[in-house]
This record gives C-alpha cells, structure tokens and sequence, in this order.
C-alpha cells in the first residue's frame, strides 16, 4: 500500500504557497497513492473563513483522503467547524489488509497536545479490535518523538510516552505526525515514525523547503520517502529511509560476555526520609556481587545540593567498590551543588575501556528543572565520539532524549530532537539517562536507549518499585534489565542485536 | 472463569507477549543450555535449527534430567519438548490461560501468520503484582 503523508499546509493568507501545494497534489493525484494523510494544520486560524478557503483548496485532491485536526485548526474553537468540513476528529479507515486509526490530539488555545485518558482508552479499544490486521497505522497530529531542528522542544504531546508504550504494545507499524514544520522520520523499536514537514507553510525550519512523505507498506518492510520540492519547475531532493517489519527476534547468542555496566541515578543521599537506606545498602550488596567494570550514575546523587548531603554521598558511596562516573541532576548543582558535585565525585569524567568509551554529558542547568545540552556541547560531543578509538560509543547524561511512560514532556531536554538525531545519526550505541524516575529501554534508529529508575528515593514512579538496570555486552547482543534495589530480583527491559557484533 | 474475570483478560495475548526470545542450537549440551538460563535469569530457551523446532523449561531440566541422572553433556534434543503448544498472538488472554491450565503449562509459545515470534508467562502477568507486594511489605 502506498500512502501519501501531507501535514501542516496553513492555508490562508500570507503563510500559504499556493504553487508548491498545487505542484505536490499534481504529483499525488498522479501517482498511484491508496490514500493520502493529510496530519493536521490544514488552516491557520480555524475561523469559518479559514476553514472555507482550506476545503476548496484541499478538494482539488483526488485521492481517498482522510485529514484530522492540528492545534492551528482548534483555535478559535475551529474544532465544531472542522467535522463541517473535513469529517471525524477521530476515526477509523480500514481496508482489506491496514486499518488507520486517527485520534485529535489538539487542546484548545494551546500549541501543545495530548491524547486525554477517554480518548486514550478509546484508542485501546480500537487496537484491540482491529489487533489483527496486517497493517496497523495510527496517526496523530503532535509528534512522538523529538524532531531536530525544531529550536526549544516544549510542544510535544503531554503523555507521548504513554502514547509510544501502548503502540507498540499492539505492534503498530507505522505512526504519521506533523505539527513541527521539519521532516523527520525514525524507527523505535520496529515502529516507524513519520513526521510530515510542511506540505504548502512559508514557517519551515533551518532553510528547509516544503516537502511530503511518500510512503510504502509491504509485508517484509517500509519504505518511507521524504520529497522536497524546491520550485514550481520541481527541482526536488529526496531522502529514503527504509525499515524491515520483522518485530520478533530470537536471539541464539554464541559470545561470551565482554562488559558488564551497571546504570543507576536518583540515591537522593539526604537527612530526610525521601533517602531509604536499606533499598541503597541492598543495591550496593547487589551491585558488588555483578562485579561490573563500570557504575554510571546518571544524576540526582543528593537530594539537595548542600554539604550535609554531599557528606552523605561520600559515606555511601564508597561502599560499591567498582569504578563510578557521575553526571549530575538539577538537584546537585542547586545551592552550592556546584561547588560540591566536583569536589565529591570528581566532575563529568569519560571512562575507557578497550571495548568502549562513556563520554558524560551536562544536561543539567542551575536552578532549572528543563534540561538542554546546547549546540556548543554537542558539537563537541559529536567531534569526541568521531575521535575515540573504541569500537563502541556510549553517552551518559541525567535528562531523556526520549518520551517515557508515565511521565508528561517535563523531563525531556529542549534540545531533545537535535541530540537524539546526532546520536543516532553517529550510531551510538548506548545512552544513559535517569531523569523521571522510571526504569525503560529502547531503540531509536540503532541506538539503545536505558533510563534507570531511582534507586534509593521514595518518590517512584513505578509500580515495581525501586530499582537500577544492569547493562550486559555480549559479542553479538545486549541485554538491558532491571533489577529491584530492595530484593535484588531481575526483569528483561530490552534485547537487541550489536550494531558492530 | 467469572465474567469480571474474562473481561478484564480479554486483551490479545499480544499485549503480554516477549517478541525477544532466547534461544539455543539443538546440538548445544544442556549444560551450556542452563548456563544461558542462569546468565539471563529465565526460565525457559527455544531450541532452534533456522526455525523454532523445541522447548524447554526449568521444570524439563528438573524432570528430565536431574531425577533421571542423564548427563549434563547430552544435547538439548534428548530433552526438549518437540509437540509445541501455541496460541496465535491475537487470541485473548483467559482463552491462553485456559489452554495452560488444559495442557498444565506456564509457558506459551506465541505465533503469528504460522510462526513462533514470542513468548507468553505466567510470570509476566504477576511479575508487576510480585514486586508490588514486595514494595509494600518493605516499607521502613
């Protein structure tokens, strides 16, 4: 199947192109697209006008369409005009082989989206109804996942990691977004994520051009396309990406185990009660008896940054006696945190081993939960993990590149699509990270991502409880578990091929 | 099994599946079978030739070597069940727990389109109520 993935034309006045939105349905109605999705800001204002000129435009496409509701087109409360004109906030279109499921993720009078829980709960039921299809495809207008280029990351949906775990629960194939006006498109863990630019919108980023996602659906991969058009005349550029659809792996693994790394954060060493002693004091029993040849701690060391608690830290945490490389939380630096991190733990340090090399990064900033890694830092980055000799490249940092359940965006950093895109672009193949408290692992691209839980601090988020992950480099695999601090048992969070085994 | 019971557990198994399974070769000694399992801490291996052609579980060691004295140096073949129970990936979770109470398993290989792709456990649906308890009676 072939789909044609527009979003964010904009049409009205001023910020809409007609001639490239004319030359893009021509080359559209042209082709042999089954369906065309259009994923939101098809008006501007959502004012009756708005939504009068965008349907005369967007009949001109001659193709089974189905368009659902950006946040542009819910303002002025343009989400009562918009089934006038377009149809279903949310739907169901479904063929003999692929069912597209579509929810409105709009809130209205705010940039920012959300799947809210009656409409989550609806999307469960219609993934469970249509679980068996061949192709199952949702599509949404707000991103899942940081998109680059998009400046300060503050618009992505509210519960996108909720939205992300419960997708790939039902093993959809393909998610279809807009919202950031940059093209973008990813796979996490066997699901595609397209991101349409702008189709026919002047607001593009980083002197990009308009462009859609030409999109094909077989049985063994998909294949996703993005084509920009440059001019009216058609000068275009594309970019291919393509994905096998092979979910499950079994994994025969014939290597011995060449590295072990043990990945905690949140001790929150303190006088108060919010520091549990006895889960820290089990970790540790835990954590000598792994023998690992690293701990990274990803940050939140003390509960605040004042020489009381750094006391503490020192005291416990020479009681794990392999080496340990420290990022810090916005809790560390606050106060005197700054002063103190560096003289307790010895600063940000990189760890080397002939396998690999762990570059610790900064994502924390004084007196401000918001994390960011600014364009400075991750050039750097990117210059150290083009120069290592090591075959494989780890980062660690305290804030999430990633969505993760439970949590809403506030601990993302703002720079998340950037990082995670130059990441992933560079092949790393592991990063770190601890901030929201929730023990998860991924892959993006071919980078496995690990957030540990909080392993000492009362204040969970899980339903598990407290705990930290161990991390195993096989020759040909890695395995990613959680082991619970108190009790020391042990649940697989993720298994995936090396990149370079 | 009660009505409120049957709702509540008819979600696709799919929801609960592993799609990662671990496995080894059919001429690997069952020794080096149960070192896999300690070193993954899991209860159970596909046994593997292109395709999935056995399985076995900790009980199987158990039963079919320990209280049999047969030698650790023995390939999983001798041991490994070969009829293979499975449920397709999109069959809903109390119809599977009923097919493991039926053929008293707690394992379940998964299929889709024909072919084993996961794993369902017991343990994966009480894993989350386990350690929640264990939280519970922790607390200092």
């Amino acid at each position: 199947m072939r789909i044609a993935h527009i979003s964010d034309s904009h049409i009205a006045p001023g910020a809409f192109r007609t001639e490239v939105f004319n030359q893009i349905v021509k080359e559209i109605n042209e082709a042999p697209f089954d369906l065309v999705v259009h994923t939101g800001d098809v008006t501007d204002s959502g004012l009756r006008e708005a939504y009068e000129h965008a349907a005369s435009v967007i009949k001109t496409i001659r193709k089974p369409l189905v368009i659902l509701p950006g946040n542009h087109d819910c303002r002025n409360v343009g989400y009562e005009l918009f089934e006038d004109y377009f149809g279903d906030l949310n739907g169901v279109r479904q063929g003999e082989d692929y069912v597209l499921i579509y929810v409105d993720s709009s809130i209205p009078d705010q940039n920012e989206g959300r799947v809210g829980s009656s409409k989550f709960t609806w999307l469960k039921n219609r993934l469970i109804e249509y679980s068996s299809k061949k192709y199952k495809i949702v599509a949404v207008h707000h991103h899942l996942i940081p998109v680059p280029k998009a400046g300060t990351e503050r618009n992505v949906l509210f519960n996108a990691g909720d939205l992300m775990d419960l997708l790939q629960k039902y093993d959809v194939d393909l998610v279809l977004s807009g919202h950031r006006h940059y093209p973008n498109v990813i796979n996490t863990n066997g699901m595609v994520i397209s991101n349409a630019g702008c189709v026919s919108c002047r607001k593009v980023r980083a002197g990009d051009v308009c462009s859609y996602n030409d999109i094909t659906v077989s049985p063994e991969e998909i294949t996703v396309a993005i084509k920009r058009v440059r001019d009216p005349q058609g000068d275009k550029t594309s970019q291919e990406y393509r994905y096998s659809r092979s979910r499950s792996e079994i994994f025969v693994s014939e290597g011995k185990r060449l590295s072990r790394i043990v990945h905690i954060t949140g001790t929150f060493f303190s006088d108060r009660k919010i520091f549990e002693t006895t889960k820290y004091e089990n970790a540790v029993k835990t954590i000598n008896s792994l023998s690992p040849d690293v701990v990274v701690h990803c940050g939140d060391i003390v509960d605040k940054g004042i020489p009381l608690h750094y006391e503490l830290a020192r005291k416990y945490l020479q009681t794990i006696e392999a080496p340990i490389v420290y990022t810090p939380g916005p809790r560390d630096i606050n106060y005197i945190g700054y002063e103190l991190f560096p003289r307790i733990t010895g600063g940000i340090q990189n760890f080397k081993t002939p396998l690999f090399c762990i570059h610790g990064v900064n994502s924390s900033q004084y007196d401000s939960n918001v994390g960011s890694v600014g364009r400075f830092a991750l050039r750097n980055l990117e210059g150290a993990i083009e120069e290592q000799e090591q075959e494989m490249s780890i980062i660690f940092l305290h804030h999430n590149v990633v969505p993760l359940p439970h949590i809403r965006e506030k601990g993302l950093l703002e720079d998340a699509g950037d990082v995670l895109r130059s990441l992933c672009d560079l092949q790393v193949d592991l990063v770190l990270t601890g901030h929201s408290s929730y023990p998860y692992a991924t892959k993006v691209g071919n980078t496995i991502i690990s957030n540990a839980n909080a392993v000492s601090c009362r204040y969970v988020r899980s339903l598990y409880g407290n705990s930290f992950n161990v991390i195993d480099i096989y020759e040909n695999l890695i395995n990613i578990s959680e082991i619970h601090s108190l009790w020391g048992s042990r649940r697989i969070l993720g298994i995936w091929k090396r990149n370079s085994g | 099994m009660n009505m409120m019971k049957k709702n509540s557990l008819s979600v696709p198994v799919r929801q609960y599946t592993t799609k990662k399974l671990i496995g080894v070769p059919e001429n690997e000694t069952i020794q080096n079978a149960c070192q896999k399992m300690v070193e993954f801490r899991i209860g159970s291996l596909v046994v593997c030739n292109k395709k999935v052609v056995g399985f076995f579980t900790q009980g199987d060691i158990i039963e079919r070597v320990v209280a049999t004295g047969l030698s650790y140096t023995e390939p999983v073949s001798k041991i490994m069940t070969r009829d293979l129970i499975t449920a397709d990936i999109d069959t809903p979770v109390y119809e599977v727990l009923e097919l493991m109470q039926k053929h008293q398993i707690r394992h379940m290989l998964i299929t889709e389109e024909a072919h084993i792709t996961g794993l369902f456990s017991l343990k994966d649906l009480v894993d989350a109520e386990r350690q929640f308890l264990e939280t519970a009676i922790s607390s200092e």
